[in-house]
């Protein structure tokens, strides 16, 4: 009985999570008529595939997505590299008031991006790096969240392994990449994909250091679609939102313990 | 650095003759590592974090507009004009109600969906799938949907009404009822993360303490009340002051679904700050909402670190 009821509020509830998703994927499918009928049809009656072929030509679609592929690889192998070497540093080697220093860095970090928007807007217009990658991503490339959590993961390492490695007389970039590494798969794959899905949706910060259709990333991107034609077009509208979204959809099926396992320990730790 | 001593326990190392190593002692080369491996973080920080803030903190005390070749300090009267305007105020109460909102409709439906998940059930892994999967996704391409979905004509809430013979409101574009329409939006993208976080947080329950409320004769409804809930209080409170914060920079659904409109009815902080210093150029005076958005951030920040322990048990 209980069993029963549990089932239908779990069909309910998912039916109403996931019913914008197949709204977007059944309109994306319709012909013009088909999205401004009234009352609204449900499915199309023929799917129009070529819908997708179209929002490919009326937007610069293969250049956003161009754009977003950098961005998005660009930042994350970045920041990831950033926060395995820092985090390193700060977990495993010795050095002078080094708590005070992380201490002053995750200050550093709590400064909200909506304050420093303006002057590094304005920084970026000294060095004419508004509508360049290097734009896009250097200032971006700092990150919390895998400094910190990097940082953990290497203090909860071993001791031992180090002290055998520094016996076999390796440096400290060899420790990091031959003895520490080896030992984080997981933890990497956590913050890559983490971090790849947080930038590909990234917003605000494309929007504002880039202005011209070539330089722009496909969230922003995409919304020109709406002001390409006299009335909104949303058959094409959402032919574009599901190219964006799509994406992310597959690679969360193949990797959703990862995705999950990084939610929760995101928040248990922080 | 020390004279011509072999470097400690290298001596019998394969790398020791591959090349030429400054002769120092062991602490130093691990400091010098140590700012090798600190300087990148550190300098972008500087640059693009440090610099900035301090800067925004002056901008605010000038009246910088792009369009205009000077500027002057003005002192304090970008902070007097914003307090004393009304947008300002509607920017502040419906950043509060927006939040509030919106933090006690995910809290609400993702402890009930957590409780569910927690139960038997068959494909559990699937309904978690659908449950988390709108935090994965793009807001503003989702946000595009929604404003396809609340067509006061063609989308499905008015059909739906249509069926029962009612009319739905264009939403967007009424006074009374944006916010609430941004609310929904924000509480479906947000839910997926609090359900997860809820579900772990319950299953790392200690099951005896339960069992031991149970034999005590303790129904369920008891058991959540006193054994499981104190238990997740404080993944409660992550969530809520998360929650909150978020809320409150909340950009991209204004802009892609209202574009903080009608009026300034559905209008928040960040869009605030984007409009006064991207469209209008006025630096000065986005720089003074940034500052007081700030400082709205840490004093909330600071508070709930105080009230903290009046209800969250350890």
């Amino acid at each position: 009985m209980t069993h029963t009821l549990n089932h239908l509020l779990i069909i309910l509830a998912a039916t109403a999570i996931g019913f914008p998703f197949f709204y977007m994927i059944a309109s994306s499918l319709k012909t013009i008529g088909e999205v401004y009928s009234i009352p609204m049809v449900l499915l199309p009656a023929q799917p129009q595939w070529s819908n997708f072929a179209e929002v490919w030509r009326v937007v610069p679609f293969p250049r956003f997505t161009f754009n977003s592929v950098v961005y998005t690889v660009g930042i994350t192998l970045g920041e990831f590299f950033m926060g395995m070497t820092a985090g390193f540093a700060f977990a495993r080697l010795r050095f002078p008031k080094r708590e005070l220093l992380f201490f002053i860095v995750l200050l550093t970090f709590m400064i909200p991006g909506q304050i420093t928007l303006i002057p590094r807007f304005i920084l970026l217009k000294e060095l004419g790096w508004i509508n360049t990658y290097q734009g896009l991503i250097v200032p971006e490339l700092s990150s919390a969240f895998a400094l910190f959590l990097l940082r953990e993961h290497f203090r909860s390492l071993p001791d031992e392994l180090f002290d055998a490695a520094k016996m076999d007389g390796a440096g400290y970039l060899r420790q990091l990449l031959q003895v520490a590494m080896p030992l984080s798969k997981p933890i990497t794959a956590t913050l890559l994909l983490l971090a790849s899905v947080a930038h590909w949706n990234a917003y605000l910060w494309p929007l504002i250091v880039t202005n011209s259709q070539s330089m722009r990333t496909l969230p922003i991107g995409i919304q020109g679609i709406k002001s390409a034609f006299d009335f909104p077009q949303w058959h094409l509208i959402m032919a574009g939102a599901t190219i964006v979204v799509l994406p992310l959809v597959i690679l969360f099926m193949f990797a959703q313990k990862q995705f999950i396992e990084g939610a929760t320990q995101g928040a248990l730790k922080g | 650095m020390t004279t011509n001593s072999p470097m400690i326990g290298s001596a019998q190392s394969k790398y020791v003759n591959r090349r030429f190593r400054p002769k120092m002692s062991e602490r130093r080369r691990e400091a010098i590592a140590f700012l090798l491996f600190v300087s990148p973080n550190l300098i972008l920080l500087s640059v693009w974090t440090f610099w900035p803030f301090f800067h925004a903190l002056y901008l605010s005390f000038t009246d910088w507009n792009l369009l205009r070749p000077t500027w002057n300090m003005v002192g304090l009267n970008n902070y007097i004009n914003l307090l004393t305007s009304a947008t300002f105020w509607q920017i502040a109460r419906n950043s509060v109600v927006f939040a509030l909102g919106v933090v006690s409709a995910t809290l609400t439906i993702s402890m009930a969906l957590a409780l569910l998940l927690n139960q038997w059930l068959v494909a559990r892994g699937f309904w978690r799938l659908v449950i988390f999967s709108p935090h994965i996704t793009t807001s503003a391409a989702m946000a595009l949907v929604w404003v396809s979905m609340y067509d006061p004509k063609h989308g499905p809430f008015a059909a739906a009404l249509g069926w029962l013979g009612l009319t739905f409101p264009n939403v967007l574009a009424d006074t009374n009822l944006v916010l609430l329409a941004l609310m929904v939006v924000a509480t479906w993208k947000g839910l997926g993360f609090s359900t997860i976080i809820i579900l772990a947080a319950l299953q790392g329950v200690d099951r005896t303490l339960k069992e031991a409320a149970s034999i005590d004769g303790a129904n369920q409804r008891q058991i959540f009340r006193h054994v499981v809930f104190p238990a997740i209080t404080p993944i409660m409170y992550f969530l809520v002051v998360t929650g909150i914060l978020d809320a409150i920079k909340t950009f991209d659904l204004i802009s892609v679904m209202t574009d903080g409109g009608p009026g300034n009815a559905s209008n928040m902080f960040v869009y605030q700050i984007y409009q006064e210093a991207f469209r209008f150029q006025r630096m000065g005076y986005a720089s003074a909402i940034s500052v007081i958005m700030f400082v709205l951030i840490m004093s909330f920040t600071y508070f709930q670190t105080r009230i903290k322990s009046r209800w969250v048990s350890y």
